[in-house]
């Protein structure tokens, strides 16, 4: 069962020390090729990524994932978006830019041991201890890239194994970042993966229609929405009825924001059409 | 090439009219049985004849099966009739207890008729029903074929099954028309025939993230149609070792491990060149950016992905993963 109180983080925002508590659920949106329980928390998707991520140089191991699916999916659709406008700047073919309107990946879902020694991003006790830059508005920096974070990421490896911080894509709950490879806190107990459909949309899509396919040389791509499905509905009804999904009433389908925005019913206000 | 192109068993949707409780017994565990038939069976029994015809209308079936007499009443001349109306390619097979009502089956359009012995004899039931169902996908396919515009497939009246030469023209035929239109929304009823026939391969992302990554290597390959010596060529590792690994997941070095585990981000970045399309998979590793604009600029544009590979070994590998990282 999900737990919300295993990750354990100042909600007065003063201290930066967190915890995640063993057995904490987390969920992490990952290649349909590299998602078995030796390859989810390696922190090797770095590997095969062409830049600097939010917290890590090039190259340098590092697993990014969340307690709240949507922020997964909502992190991912973003990064399709940019990897379509970048695409289209640096002038590679269409059928490559085609290609990142759509992506399987796959939602896996497990259970860690704890671990001590993470750093709260959105505290006071960061801008005392790391870099006074890092506060507000800069945690959710929408640039994929800001300088800022590199000097203090790097500062956080040396004694910490990770980083919680608040979603530049999503304004609810937290995205986890674990250095180096984490293989070892993986529990056995736990380990689900979902396959899931991620699409880009034309700014006019009807969410309560399917979604359109969209061709960005001559429409606009939908810029701060996308498509998710989950394609087994049996599977997902089976693990909402397991209590390991959260937020446990989405639906296997729908639109959903990749920006942050103000949410007065959650989450039923952040998946469209609404039910 | 008359050949199973995917491991998945047919999917047939089969209507049985059958008023003898015994008898509905025994079929329906008979047809139940996937290694008794060869094929996954959805069954739909009746035993009167209008729920009988009301199915006939509202529901798609590859094959009927038909018993002649119900309850002492001849329902099979309209139980044929109605069929031949509503779903005029599907297999229609009769089941009766009287030989002498084999040409009346004929004439109304059965294609295969077998006397009930008292025993049910099965075995040769199940033969005609799989029979059925070889003939039932075809002429659907052929109609579908027909649809999208391209002649030139056989006839296939009622009253005789199916022999293997004309259903392997078919097979290469409408995979052919369905390669030609795969991104065409009218051939989706096509490409839904050949995936249950198990002519057309899909992609099932549910079983394939199941796998360990030493079998999506596999299941990647024989999209391509190579196999471990290939992979031992083009990593320069022992093919013994890749045997090895392809069979247990096994790696004698991590280099070695790293260079496979790039192969299948490489295998796994044309799949998703093509949609996700496993039927395209050949024509991505084999052609040239001449024929695949996409690939344009990159390392094999000018030789394709497999010549390239295979020329240039771990290296080629290495120049492969960098491209497929700036550019995807």
């Amino acid at each position: 069962m999900y737990d919300a109180t295993k990750y354990r983080f100042d909600t007065n925002k003063m201290s930066h020390e967190a915890v995640i508590e063993d057995g904490a659920i987390l969920y992490r949106l990952a290649s349909i090729h590299f998602c078995d329980q030796s390859n989810i928390l390696n922190g090797k998707a770095p590997l095969i990524a062409k830049t600097t991520g939010r917290f890590n140089a090039i190259h340098q191991p590092i697993t990014y994932c969340a307690n709240n699916i949507l922020i997964c999916i909502a992190e991912v659709l973003y990064h399709m978006y940019r990897q379509v406008l970048d695409s289209i700047q640096e002038g590679k073919s269409s059928g490559l830019i085609f290609n990142n309107m759509r992506w399987k990946k796959t939602l896996a879902i497990f259970k860690i041991n704890r671990v001590d020694s993470l750093v709260y991003m959105d505290s006071e006790g960061i801008r005392l201890d790391y870099d006074s830059r890092l506060a507000g508005t800069t945690i959710v920096h929408p640039d994929p890239y800001y300088e800022p974070f590199r000097n203090f990421h790097e500062a956080a490896r040396v004694d910490k194994e990770g980083l919680l911080y608040p979603s530049a894509r999503h304004s609810k709950d937290i995205c986890i970042a674990l250095f180096g490879d984490k293989t070892d806190i993986l529990q056995s107990d736990l380990f689900e993966l979902l396959p899931v459909e991620l699409k880009l949309v034309p700014e006019w899509q009807d969410p309560a229609q399917e979604p359109c396919d969209c061709d960005p040389f001559k429409e606009k791509l939908h810029a701060t929405m996308g498509y998710y499905k989950f394609e087994d509905t049996n599977r997902f009804q089976s693990f909402r009825d397991n209590g390991v999904l959260y937020p446990n009433d989405i639906r296997p389908n729908g639109m959903v924001d990749f920006v942050r925005r103000c949410y007065l019913d959650y989450p039923r206000d952040a998946v469209l059409p609404r039910h | 090439m008359h050949k199973l192109v995917n491991n998945a068993p047919i999917e047939a949707n089969i209507s049985i009219l059958e008023d003898e409780p015994r008898t509905v017994r025994n079929l329906e565990e008979e047809l139940q049985k996937p290694e008794r038939v060869s094929c996954r069976l959805h069954i739909e029994t009746s035993t009167d004849i209008r729920n009988f015809i009301e199915n006939v209308k509202s529901k798609q079936f590859d094959i009927f099966s038909i018993d002649w007499e119900l309850h002492k009443t001849n329902v099979g001349p309209e139980a044929l009739e109605a069929i031949i109306e509503n779903q005029p390619n599907a297999a229609r097979i009769v089941y009766t207890k009287h030989k002498t009502d084999f040409p009346k089956a004929k004439r109304f359009g059965a294609d295969g008729s077998l006397l009930k012995e008292a025993n049910d004899n099965l075995d040769e039931y199940v033969r005609l029903v799989k029979n059925g169902i070889r003939l039932g996908f075809s002429r659907q396919i052929c109609a579908e074929v027909h649809k999208l515009g391209s002649n030139g497939l056989p006839n296939l009246p009622s009253g005789q099954m199916l022999d293997e030469n004309t259903e392997m023209i078919i097979c290469d035929k409408s995979r052919e028309v369905a390669y030609k239109n795969l991104f065409d929304n009218k051939a989706l009823n096509l490409i839904d025939l050949l995936t249950r026939r198990n002519w057309w391969r899909t992609f099932s992302s549910e079983s394939y993230v199941k796998q360990p990554i030493h079998k999506k290597l596999s299941y990647l390959l024989e999209l391509v149609e190579e196999n471990s010596s290939t992979v031992s060529k083009i990593t320069g590792a022992n093919e013994d070792d890749i045997v090895k690994y392809i069979n247990d997941g096994s790696s004698s070095s991590g280099s070695q491990q790293d260079h496979l585990y790039s192969f299948v981000y490489i295998l796994g970045f044309m799949l998703r060149l093509t949609g996700y399309q496993p039927e395209l998979m050949l024509d991505f590793w084999r052609l040239s950016a001449v024929q695949l604009p996409e690939l344009s600029g990159s390392p094999w544009s000018n030789i394709g992905f497999a010549e390239y590979l295979k020329k240039y070994g771990p290296l080629a590998i290495e120049q492969c993963v960098i491209w497929i990282r700036k550019n995807s």
